[in-house]
């Protein structure tokens, strides 16, 4: 306990120094801004500022780094609830119910709730990863690959679960996306798969493209088709805070999201997606009336959001303890990280202390400026709502454009947009749901490593991952939720949802 | 004929197709076995699941006769894509400037049309925003004007 406090007032000197402070603020409002643009997410907002840290000190770096990580999460949140479209995989089930919200006119209580979520989530798992890191490092070193295959399914799994409409469409989506996930160098054995000999291949078809395409293409589209052109009206904002009812729905979904999340977030392969989607099934199983859910339940933000932030706070624990980034986002961390000189892995608490406890400060502080840059700005944001579509989606067309082309300066990426645009325009008309396809796209590759890797252990023996106690929980809880779905009652209930 | 055009055969079929290009494509990759995985293994595996899963979404579509696709207007998307694909064609040779103003311009027939004065705002309210915030804000190595080789 004294050794807790003596190593956090240590970080807070680090990370209260003026010169860090800004660089925190720096990463804040610059992650922000950028990720607040439609179809600029997280992860394109994150590459287009890795270069400037290259000129700071390696603190300064990281913590700014990790300001513009936060900043464009929130930042993403909040174009997914006012234009509909996720910057990350794991603000897409924010658009569900917080873009619901705001074609009510609630996007100011979705917005507040988002950041309060989020607030609070990081503030606790903060907490947690100083408290509870080392033990919690120990758990999920105990991890063997059987161990991942399985949690990986599972994840993949209450996907589909949470999508609408038809659970065998969501399947088919998973599967593809996994098979799209295989595109690349395979790592074992070096060998080109699908790469039809363009070098922007060898390193897997990337995510961005992907995302970008099906959800800000398709969804421009989208909108133009419903309204011949005229873009969505939505309803005008009259109220910014939420309601006291909304505070009493929100507060228990957002510490149970945290935990939630704080819990899939420190395992590798977990992490803010996984931890996202399964808060929003959670909120949906537990609620009284679960039809709310995909009509604006304040509930089904409150959850993902404080689950989303809980979760990308708690991948810096696999990440500076184990060096194994558990996104995409976390990997450009670690690359980052390397460029400085830094090695990430057990060694970093021990010989770096400034670093690992100032980082944490440093955490707490962005999330705090966060809210009180962002709750005030809150009607900049709704106000982006008001201008006429015709306005907007030339300049949503262009960021998205820019922001694929940005992550590798790759003009094939920028085709491949365009193609998954009129592939997930066909897919949303043919009732598929999208975000498990984006799931296994980006959980595939992991999947197929670690499923490598213990059947090679294993010897090819398939009963290993029944055989594991760990893994053999995970596969009967994914059982039970297949159950679930399947049975008939369920299913009417769930027909509810699909619009 | 009509129960083979309703949305889960369509679902179904399109996703056994994409499994037998994976399978095509792929047909060279080394398989090994569940003990030592080669390339190849994955990808079949997923394009045999695919293929069984869509088997059985098309067997129900047909059994269900269930709703046919939505007639959907494809103008939006088709010109947004096109928009797309100038953009990849002209960044890196024409500029940023005129790459902006020919997909603001293919991007504009999507929607709504606002009249001359108000697209010539837009379009040099979308110069200003790309060339401020790239070229001048995150300083991305990308011309301003076309390149003369």
């Amino acid at each position: 306990m004294t050794d807790l406090i003596a190593n956090l007032t240590f970080g807070f000197g680090v990370a209260l120094s003026m010169e860090n402070l800004l660089y925190a603020l720096l990463g804040c409002v610059l992650g922000t801004l950028i990720g607040v643009l439609p179809g600029v997410g997280p992860l394109a907002t994150f590459a287009m500022l890795l270069p400037i840290t290259f000129y700071l000190p390696p603190i300064g770096a990281i913590i700014m780094l990790s300001g513009v990580y936060y900043g464009a999460q929130y930042g993403g949140s909040t174009t997914a609830i006012l234009v509909n479209i996720p910057g990350e995989a794991s603000s897409v089930v924010t658009c569900l119910d917080g873009h619901m919200m705001a074609r009510q006119g609630r996007a100011g209580a979705a917005l507040a709730t988002a950041a309060l979520a989020s607030l609070f989530a990081g503030c606790v798992v903060t907490l947690l990863v100083a408290v509870a890191g080392p033990p919690l490092v120990q758990v999920a070193l105990a991890f063997g690959p059987a161990e991942y295959v399985s949690m990986i399914l599972v994840g993949l799994l209450s996907a589909v679960l949470l999508t609408q409409g038809s659970v065998l469409n969501g399947l088919l989506m998973v599967l593809i996306g996994v098979l799209l996930g295989t595109i690349g160098t395979d790592v074992n054995t070096g060998t080109q798969r699908f790469t039809f000999g363009w070098t922007e291949l060898a390193d897997g078809l990337g995510f961005v493209p992907v995302a970008i395409g099906m959800f800000g293409l398709a969804e421009i589209a989208g909108n133009l088709a419903r309204t011949g052109g005229k873009g969505l009206k939505i309803a005008q904002v009259s109220r910014l805070w939420p309601s006291r009812e909304d505070f009493r729905r929100a507060w228990p979904a957002t510490v149970r999201g945290t935990a939630l999340g704080a819990a899939l977030g420190v395992l590798p392969g977990g992490g803010a997606t996984i931890a996202s989607f399964a808060a929003y099934s959670l909120e949906r199983k537990i609620a009284k009336d679960p039809s709310r859910f995909g009509q604006g339940a304040i509930e089904g933000v409150a959850g993902p959001e404080a689950a989303n932030n809980a979760g990308a706070q708690a991948t810096f624990i696999p990440m500076l303890s184990l060096g194994i980034p558990p996104n995409g986002l976390m990997a450009l961390m670690l690359g980052a990280m390397i460029i400085h000189g830094i090695t990430p892995g057990p060694l970093v608490m021990q010989n770096q202390p400034e670093l690992f406890w100032g980082l944490i400060a440093s955490m707490w502080i962005g999330n705090v400026m966060l809210v009180v840059l962002n709750l005030p700005l809150i009607g900049l944001w709704v106000k982006l709502l008001s201008i006429r579509y015709a306005y907007l989606f030339p300049a949503i067309l262009l960021l998205c454009a820019m922001g694929t082309y940005s992550v590798n300066a790759s003009t094939l990426e920028v085709y491949l947009m365009a193609f998954f645009g009129i592939a997930g325009y066909l897919l949303r008309k043919l009732d598929c749901p999208l975000a498990p396809l984006l799931l296994g796209l980006v959980l595939g590759p992991q999947l197929e490593e670690q499923l490598r890797r213990a059947l090679l252990l294993g010897d090819g023996d398939w009963m290993l991952f029944i055989e594991h106690p760990i893994s053999a929980g995970f596969l009967g809880f994914g059982a039970l939720l297949v159950l679930l779905i399947v049975l008939p009652a369920m299913r009417r209930r769930r027909e509810v949802f699909g619009d | 004929m009509s129960r083979l055009l309703a949305r889960d055969t369509l679902t179904g079929l399109i996703a056994i197709a994409i499994a037998c290009l994976a399978l095509w494509f792929g047909r060279a990759l080394p398989v090994g076995d569940a003990s030592f995985m080669e390339a190849g293994y994955m990808p079949r595996l997923l394009a045999a699941l695919v293929i069984g899963l869509g088997a059985i979404v098309v067997i129900r579509g047909i059994l269900a006769n269930g709703p046919r696709m939505e007639s959907s207007v494809w103008r939006p998307i088709l010109l947004l894509c096109l928009a797309v694909v100038v953009f990849g064609a002209l960044v890196g040779r024409a500029g940023l400037v005129l790459t902006t103003v020919a997909v603001t311009l293919v991007t504009s027939l999507a929607g709504e049309w606002l009249g001359a004065r108000r697209f010539a705002g837009l379009l040099a309210a979308m110069v200003v925003m790309m060339v401020g915030l790239f070229h001048f804000g995150l300083a991305l190595p990308i011309p301003l004007w076309p390149v003369l080789r």
